[in-house]
């Protein structure tokens, strides 16, 4: 998919959104860099020195929104730069578009390094984020599973990235990483809206030709699995333990089996009528929330609950015991009620741009076309039997458990 | 009326039904998604009450129980069965409302029969109201653990001598062993009736076809009971200036709040618009005062604001994490000091208007948004479009005579938690 950019002409917003995504796949240092590389990118370039000047721009800008984070496909790291403009008549979007090029090749650098103030407290926000990660418990323990899992090697690395990483970025040694980026790095625009493409894809060309039309040859690493799952236990002051159970498949998004994963993972936790909902809620009031959820690029389901620490073994064994059933039986019943709740969430996506951007963006990682139409006609075909084989690729890897502590239990 | 705004391209059919009930339905053409929300005029501070001449007293998190166990039914779980039906189906409860809604792209005639059918007829059981406990208890203790409510619910107490707003909206685990199937049934029968009902739709389907089922769905829905809230004497001053308590976590979690007198309870639209605009031009990211606490870094992140006006009372709230709350707290009086005195920038006034309008119109872009905005238009008594022309009214003036109305820093309260 190398063409200038992927544009999706609509009427039906009010906005139009702008999407440039930078494609990484990092080593565990260079994930650090990404992460400040994108907090130093949404509050400064050598047009807009401070993030006063920025938010002033883009209240001048009928009030735009507009953002740089990273976000996670499998492997790959994406530094994404988000932009979302008013945009009721068609619109050639060269102001917002000439504010991204500004922020994307003009940063804030002097002698090859960054402006050492705008350094230096991105840094500082970016090891506080870092560190005030535990205070949001329940992300908390989904990316503590997910680094176990994946022994903090590609997908299991954070997108903020560690203390000691961040600690290792210089001024200079960041501005080499950015350049580097600059000559490597795949870069590719999604943008949907009442747009005039023609305009839209002529800027482009004429202004970002040197960073498109890159692509990636490298595989996702292949998934590796554990004879015995690892149990990890962590202890805090809190009142109710979070527990997060973590399940390879080695199922990825180019494979048809995906669908039935899908489903399997609606029926197991995906909402309220799910096995788990109905067996760790509703029959045993064991806890308030419990669910799963599934990371499509690596085709983990995570599960998910907030329990009494005494409740642990009954909880662990409820959950155990209802992916096994889940092997013998799945009524039909089940199995319509998945597909429509599945469904209902990919159709949901026509409503929101961002989520339209998202899929394409999706299809680019894997480089494979698949519209949200598709995965429809996919989720209606696909049958029980199917399903149910699933339970047999489900390999429990590992249990998280950040635990209150019992009273009169020390720290 | 169907009412159309000609800037907005939108139109909204709004009604009243024989029996009391408010109906706001807003066509959004091309959208698959169809959302539908009830909004129940009873919510967690509404525990002391007067209705057929008698007092009556029920528990902090009543309210928000019934909102648990209104899905009960003798068939089963209606949640389940909004599932089934291909609909994810949600509800909550704040201080002065309880909202039950479902969004689905099929089937939308169906799920509002259900949602409708769900409030219309209560099953509280002392069986199903006794199992329930131990799941509310789960969802408390998970908000105790949670620094943002804590230091929120904290800043309340020293805010507050009486009034029930001080009171955790889901109740307490003690409060909540003591509910049984009787309060609940009396709640239900005070509050959940026609007059006190709104309800909103919104997607792409015939608004009238939605307003004909409505009427026939409540037509044997009659409740002429008229309950009166007690909210417990109140004086316009705080308890104390300040509170600290410590936890397990990694950051320091502040959140002033300012106390605010009779002229903010209740606020209509105009005035709540009015109140944002002011915590945006003080405090926004695009404020100098802002962006001087960014540079020293002393905030990590934008400042959450928040304006809550209902029955009796009102206050607004600025929170965030910072290890300098002290001089935070210090800086905002003084902002709203030099603000009463000096009146806002005329330019800045400008700018930060044409930011709240353009999210006004952004989130327009969204069924969900839509709906759970003219949720909060309704408890204002108007619609969406009423709204978008009551932003368009307000001036500088305006917002300089709001400033001084209230603000008073001898008001202000910070709630602070520490690392432990």
């Amino acid at each position: 998919m190398n063409n200038t950019a992927e544009i999706l002409k609509s009427d039906k917003f009010k906005t139009a959104i702008i999407s440039l995504a930078i494609r990484t796949r990092p080593d565990y240092i260079d994930a650090s860099k990404n992460a400040l590389l994108s907090k130093i990118f949404s509050v400064s370039s050598s047009v807009y020195k401070t993030k006063y000047d920025i938010v002033k721009k883009l209240d001048e800008m009928n009030g735009s929104v507009f953002d740089v984070y990273v976000i996670k496909k499998g492997d790959e790291h994406i530094i994404l730069f988000f932009m979302e403009v008013l945009c009721t008549e068609e619109s050639d979007l060269k102001e917002p578009l000439e504010f991204i090029k500004d922020i994307v090749y003009k940063p804030f650098v002097c002698d090859n390094k960054f402006d050492l103030d705008t350094f230096k407290r991105e840094k500082n926000r970016l090891l506080n984020e870092i560190k005030a990660k535990r205070d949001r418990l329940g992300e908390y323990v989904i990316d503590k599973s997910v680094e176990n899992m994946y022994d903090k090697k590609g997908f299991g690395i954070d997108t903020i990235g560690d203390i000691e990483a961040v600690n290792s970025i210089t001024p200079s040694n960041l501005f080499e990483y950015y350049e580097s980026i600059m000559k490597n790095s795949p870069f590719t625009f999604i943008i949907c809206g009442n747009v005039n493409e023609d305009s839209v894809k002529n800027y482009l060309r004429e202004n970002f030709t040197d960073v498109l039309y890159r692509g990636f040859n490298i595989e996702d690493s292949k998934e590796k699995f554990r004879y015995k799952p690892k149990e990890c236990f962590e202890n805090a002051n809190i009142k109710q333990g979070k527990l997060c159970i973590g399940f390879k498949t080695g199922i990825t998004l180019l494979e048809n089996d995906i669908i039935p994963l899908m489903l399997f993972n609606e029926i197991l936790g995906g909402n309220p009528n799910s096995r788990l909902f109905l067996n760790v809620r509703e029959k045993e009031g064991l806890c308030y929330y419990v669910n799963s959820y599934i990371y499509k690029f690596k085709g983990v389901i995570l599960v998910q609950a907030g329990i009494d620490k005494s409740s642990y073994d009954k909880t662990l064994d409820i959950i155990k015991s209802t992916v096994e059933e889940m092997k013998e039986n799945i009524s039909d019943d089940e199995l319509e009620y998945a597909k429509k709740s599945l469904i209902q969430s990919f159709n949901d996506m026509y409503d929101i741009s961002s989520s339209l951007c998202d899929n394409i963006l999706n299809n680019i990682v894997v480089d494979r076309k698949r519209s949200i139409k598709d995965y429809i006609d996919l989720i209606e075909k696909c049958d029980k039997k199917s399903v149910m084989k699933i339970s047999e690729k489900l390999k429990l890897d590992t249990i998280y458990f950040l635990s209150a502590k019992e009273e009169g239990e020390n720290a | 009326m169907l009412k159309k705004n000609g800037i907005l391209k939108e139109n909204i059919l709004i009604s009243t039904l024989d029996n009391g009930i408010k109906c706001y339905i807003i066509p959004k053409k091309d959208y698959v998604t169809k959302e539908c929300a009830i909004v129940v005029g009873y919510g967690a501070n509404d525990i002391n009450f007067k209705v057929d001449d008698s007092n009556y007293k029920s528990f902090s998190g009543t309210a928000h129980f019934i909102e648990h166990k209104l899905f009960a039914k003798p068939e089963g779980d209606i949640f389940s069965l909004f599932s089934k039906q291909g609909a994810k189906a949600n509800a909550y409860t704040d201080f002065g409302k309880t909202v039950y809604y479902f969004s689905c792209t099929d089937d939308f005639y169906e799920n509002l029969k259900t949602l409708i059918y769900m409030v219309k007829k209560p099953y509280f059981t002392k069986e199903n109201v006794e199992s329930e406990k131990s799941i509310i208890k789960q969802e408390i203790t998970m908000y105790e653990d949670n620094p943002d409510w804590c230091v929120y619910y904290n800043m309340l107490s020293i805010m507050y001598h009486n009034h029930n707003v001080k009171n955790k909206i889901a109740g307490t685990c003690e409060s909540v062993e003591k509910i049984d199937e009787k309060m609940l049934n009396k709640c239900y029968n005070s509050f959940y009736t026609p007059k006190n009902i709104g309800v909103v739709c919104v997607g792409d389907f015939p608004e009238n076809d939605v307003l004909e089922l409505l009427k026939s769905e409540f037509s044997d829905f009659y409740n002429t009971s008229e309950a009166i809230c007690i909210y417990g004497d109140e004086s316009e001053d705080i308890v104390e200036k300040y509170i600290e308590t410590k936890m397990d976590i990694k950051e320091t979690f502040f959140s002033v709040g300012y106390k605010l007198p009779k002229y903010f309870f209740e606020s209509d639209v105009k005035k709540s618009f009015a109140v944002k605009m002011i915590g945006d031009i003080l405090f926004g990211e695009g404020s100098e005062f802002y962006n001087k606490l960014y540079n020293e870094g002393k905030v990590r992140d934008s400042l959450g604001m928040e304006f809550v006006s209902g029955k009796e009372f009102a206050f607004f709230v600025i929170a965030g994490n910072s290890d300098f709350p002290d001089d935070i707290a210090e800086g905002i009086c003084s902002e709203f000091d030099k603000a009463k005195e000096n009146g806002v920038l005329s330019v800045v006034f400008d700018r930060i208007k044409n930011k709240l309008v353009s999210k006004f119109i952004r989130g327009l872009n969204s069924v969900d948004a839509i709906t759970m905005a003219q949720v909060n238009f309704h408890t204002n008594n108007t619609d969406i479009s009423d709204a978008y022309d009551k932003l368009m009214e307000i001036d500088l003036e305006y917002i300089n005579n709001v400033l001084k109305e209230g603000f008073s820093n001898k008001n202000m309260v910070l709630s602070v938690i520490k690392p432990k």
